[in-house]
């Protein structure tokens, strides 16, 4: 008789309880469970794949020019690698942004938590990424970084400021 | 009738929203690349293209939106709307163009930034910020 498959469910609880051996391996066993789980558990909440596949769709849907019926520039295939790959590169712990068509080809991701509280990068063709926002309290923040393989460190700060998230830690 | 020549402050406008990610209808919020303008060919400046809708029933306005912004054939399709108070272009620094093309009731918004595009952008999140999303209400 084959033994049956042990499924996360079964296994989970064990995870959560605390090392009650006394032997090294008792608690090295403990520890790779904790970090498996810690490792599952960011792997559900990332949304980059969710985001990355709104990219994909939104490329097809605005390609060709005149998309909005005001004479839209359409997103090319290097514009929506370009924001692809920018996604991959975004903290995972960040709110997941809104995706959204700009009538320049560009493709938006926004973060809107409510009014005055909006922040917008913008990602193109170009090695330069424009960002504009209200932080609330009256702040506004706009500007242009370079895209050279990392988030500029005004971005994520800035997504942070404004963050339901960050404010209630 | 036709709206008088200057756009009042208290005046209120619509943009017609195409595209289901131009706004974020869980939040009831207009995304700012929604407000984001078009370089205009023949007058070689940036436009956005809005109507006047003092006056009008919500029936009226949506067949605005159906008559001179949609193209069905072409797979252009209203969503949505974001309308504000005319004030708020003008306090992002922005002016209004009343060129009654293709309708009367149309306006451009127009005096945004030649070379920078974030300072577009931030035009933009400001007028988009204080707008309130309405969905077409034939859904879909």
């Amino acid at each position: 008789m084959s033994s049956p498959a042990i499924g996360w469910p079964t296994v989970l609880p064990l995870v959560q309880a605390p090392a009650t051996g006394t032997s090294g391996d008792a608690k090295q066993v403990a520890d790779l469970l904790r970090a498996f789980a810690d490792h599952e558990r960011q792997k559900a909440s990332d949304w980059r794949p969710v985001v990355r596949a709104k990219i994909e769709q939104l490329a097809i849907e605005c390609s060709t020019s005149n998309w909005d019926g005001y004479s839209g520039a359409g997103i090319s295939q290097l514009t929506k690698q370009r924001a692809q790959y920018f996604v991959d590169l975004l903290p995972v712990d960040l709110p997941e942004p809104e995706v959204a068509p700009d009538p320049e080809g560009d493709i938006a991701l926004c973060w809107d938590f409510g009014r005055d509280l909006v922040f917008t990068v913008n990602i193109g063709e170009t090695e330069t990424l424009s960002f504009a926002g209200l932080l609330g309290r009256g702040v506004k923040r706009h500007g242009q970084e370079p895209f050279r393989g990392d988030v500029p460190k005004i971005l994520v700060e800035s997504i942070r400021e404004i963050s339901p998230l960050e404010s209630s830690r | 009738m036709s709206p008088p020549g200057e756009v009042a402050a208290n005046e209120v406008f619509t943009r017609f929203l195409v595209h289901k990610r131009q706004f974020a209808l869980t939040k009831g919020r207009v995304l700012p690349p929604a407000l984001k303008p078009e370089l205009n060919p023949e007058t070689h400046r940036w436009e956005t293209s809005t109507y006047r809708i003092d006056g009008l029933q919500a029936h009226g306005i949506w067949a605005l939106g159906y008559q001179y912004v949609e193209d069905l054939p072409k797979g252009r399709r209203i969503r949505a709307r974001g309308t504000s108070l005319a004030a708020s272009v003008t306090d992002a620094g922005l002016h209004w163009d009343v060129n009654g093309e293709p309708y009367p009731r149309h306006a451009d918004i127009i005096g945004w930034s030649v070379n920078d595009k974030d300072i577009r952008m931030m035009a933009a999140t400001e007028i988009a910020n204080k707008m309130s999303l309405e969905m077409d209400p034939r859904g879909g």
